[in-house]
């Protein structure tokens, strides 16, 4: 038999770099809701617990405290198994590098409104393809036909919500109406 | 046999045609392209669908995860990438075929297994409808309490090794479901005095930020690459036959695909471990697995294959989404005033029948497709890595925006993103955070409404499915206990 067939059945987890920071961060935001419950949540005086307003966050809170708290402390225990391929620091700067292309898409989410969905659509996926690295004519007009015909497919065709934007009354009135209702 | 008429008259019209075939051409591309996946094109096409018709609008995105895993196996094959996580085992031997020049007997028995998973979960579902028709009514609101319990119990104590998250993640989704104003009473819950609170956080928003933004960022932060697939020559069904000369292992694998699918929060990834586990410790060639195994790989994609049909069950029977998928299926019933569950099999019994037929119609139309364009998804596949992640951002602000057009819902699905980007870095799951949402819905509904009609806790499982399913549920425990005591002891 082979290595691969040899590890037949469920994959071992293991625990990776990080894993000990995640879980505090998810036992000290579980801490905060948990300190919030009483204020957040209601309790109405003669009703039975199934009843409660409460109840289900209540009961959700505490299972995030518990669970969150068992696997902080089994992050502990448990080093010997942590692939250490990169190092914490490197790691968290991967979980904050996410935090720009999150900006990047709320960039493109406020822009939507004011410039359209069509015109928005080839700015983000053209400046986002260069900031990707990819500076050929090639890519450029790759990612404008990308943008081109996620507009065309569920704006034109699949008529989603998207309203016109602003910019958009500032055309002739000749066009507008068409780019409102489809781009 | 009337019945079936009825179903297939709802689905001969020319947009539930239309689509099928976009659904299962458009699953199989995705499937084919690493990194996107079943749950990212459903999650961004989910908004899309809530305009059309709602057997238009299922057909779709049962199209897409019925055939995902079809092209799933071309770049497990191909590339020793699975398209999708269900295609993992796919790779065990698909890719050592490869290697040795036999990349189109490896695709041949891929499609042929899938296709004999798939079709068997569909003649289970038509064969169990009787019985389903029949049981379901007994589901009332403690039973389907139980099972959802049930859903919530397995999906913790099947991700062996990650408990103690998965649990944390299952309450983490049922607290995010609680949120906003409570509907019977009106109370505030966790709202903190934000009005944009108060209508709650909608699973859409966070099934997109889980599944499809976090992609997005995974594509966008990683490794650049363009895998380059192998030439492919002869033909794709040369090998066919080889699957009736191992139909013993299809048949198991079918047959444990579909139970696996039923159970809620098993899905794929047990079905396919179990199947191969057992086609490696009954074939007389043991040897071969790992390094190339036509055995292996039929167990291991006629299990895949098999799952999507029987997830449906629990779905349709019960209205209790078994994974990811399901349940954002689920949402469009809702949206569409179809609520799943026992009545639907009263009231609307050709509409349940009607999915079934497009389930059937769909593996038929997959294995037409590959049998002439897999070449051409091979260009697919090479796609760099990045771009994807452009394309799949661009198409994720489609699913978010269009909702309500609301920024803030954007804002939102852009955090859970993080989140889920996080979870993938750490290799956890983000599935108990769907289930916990959508469970935990049907749990605190249901129990409300059973409780006022016992008077003791031990009237809750007087009747039998009740207590089956308690039992069922003191079992799975019960195990997991067993085997947390087994490992530590060394045993």
């Amino acid at each position: 038999m082979s290595d691969n067939s040899d590890s037949v059945g469920l994959p071992q987890i293991q625990r990776r770099t990080g894993d000990t920071v995640f879980g505090a961060i998810c036992l000290l935001g579980s801490l905060v809701l948990f300190s919030q419950m009483w204020s957040q949540t209601a309790w109405v005086n003669g009703q039975g617990f199934a009843a409660q307003p409460g109840f289900w966050p209540r009961l959700a809170v505490s299972g995030m405290v518990l669970f969150s708290a068992i696997n902080l402390a089994m992050s502990f225990r448990d080093p010997s198994s942590e692939e250490r391929l990169i190092s914490l620091g490197e790691e968290i700067s991967l979980w904050l590098r996410s935090i720009e292309f999150a900006l990047w898409f709320m960039a493109y989410v406020l822009i939507t409104p004011y410039v359209g969905y069509l015109p928005a659509s080839l700015i983000f996926t053209v400046a986002l393809t260069a900031r990707c690295g990819y500076r050929s004519p090639q890519a450029f007009v790759a990612a404008a036909l990308t943008a081109l015909a996620t507009v065309v497919l569920f704006k034109s065709f699949l008529q989603v919500r998207i309203p016109g934007g602003a910019l958009y009354e500032s055309l002739p009135a000749a066009i507008r109406n068409f780019f409102i209702l489809y781009l | 046999m009337e019945l079936l008429l009825s179903g297939f008259e709802l689905i001969a019209r020319i947009d539930v045609l239309i689509a099928l075939v976009i659904g299962s051409v458009g699953g199989v591309i995705i499937g084919s392209i690493p990194g996107v996946g079943p749950a990212v094109a459903i999650a961004i096409l989910l908004p899309a669908t809530f305009s059309l018709d709602p057997i238009v609008g299922l057909t779709l995105l049962l199209g897409i995860y019925g055939s995902s895993m079809y092209g799933g196996a071309i770049p497990a094959i191909l590339i020793n990438t699975p398209g999708t996580a269900a295609n993992a085992l796919t790779t065990y031997d698909g890719y050592p075929m490869t290697q040795r020049g036999q990349a189109h007997r490896a695709l041949s028995l891929a499609y042929s297994a899938s296709f004999a998973g798939g079709i068997f979960s569909v003649v289970c579902l038509i064969v169990l409808t009787p019985v389903l028709a029949a049981v379901a009514p007994l589901f009332g609101s403690r039973e389907i309490f139980l099972a959802a319990l049930l859903g919530i119990v397995l999906v913790i104590v099947t991700h062996r090794g990650q408990t103690t998250i998965a649990a944390f993640l299952v309450s983490f989704g049922i607290f995010i479901n609680t949120i906003g104003l409570e509907p019977i009473r009106y109370t505030q819950r966790f709202t903190f005095g934000q009005t944009w609170l108060t209508s709650g956080i909608d699973l859409i928003v966070v099934v997109l930020g889980l599944f499809a933004i976090s992609q997005a960022y995974s594509l966008l932060i990683g490794r650049d690459d363009s895998p380059k697939a192998p030439k492919l020559t002869g033909s794709i069904f040369t090998g066919m036959g080889e699957l009736f000369r191992h139909k013993r292992v299809a048949l198991f694998s079918s047959g444990s695909g579909v139970v696996m699918g039923i159970i809620p929060g098993v899905g794929e990834f047990l079905a396919q471990f179990f199947s191969y586990s057992y086609a490696a410790n009954t074939s007389k060639t043991p040897e071969e697995f790992g390094n190339g195994s036509p055995e292996g790989l039929i167990a291991s994609e006629a299990a895949n294959n098999a799952v999507p049909g029987a997830a449906m069950i629990p779905l349709l029977a019960l209205g209790i989404p078994g994974e990811a998928l399901t349940a954002m299926m689920l949402s469009v019933f809702y949206v569409h005033n179809v609520v799943p569950g026992p009545q639907l099999f009263e009231s609307q019994p050709e509409f349940v029948v009607a999915l079934y037929l497009a389930l059937l119609i769909l593996n038929v139309l997959v294995l037409i497709f590959l049998s002439v364009a897999t070449k051409g998804i091979l260009q697919v596949i090479r796609i760099p890595t990045r771009f994807l992640g452009v394309i799949v951002l661009t198409l994720s602000f489609v699913g978010v925006y269009s909702l309500r057009n609301s920024a803030t819902d954007c804002a939102l699905a852009a955090g859970f993103g993080i989140i889920g980007y996080i979870l993938k870095r750490l290799n956890l799951p983000v599935v108990p955070i769907i289930l916990g949402m959508v469970l935990g819905g049907i749990m605190e509904t249901r129990l409300r409404t059973s409780m006022a009609r016992v008077n003791s806790p031990l009237d809750f499982i007087d009747r039998p499915i009740a207590a089956i399913l308690f039992g069922l549920i003191l079992l799975a425990v019960g195990l997991h206990l067993r085997n947390l005591w087994r490992s530590r002891k060394g045993m």
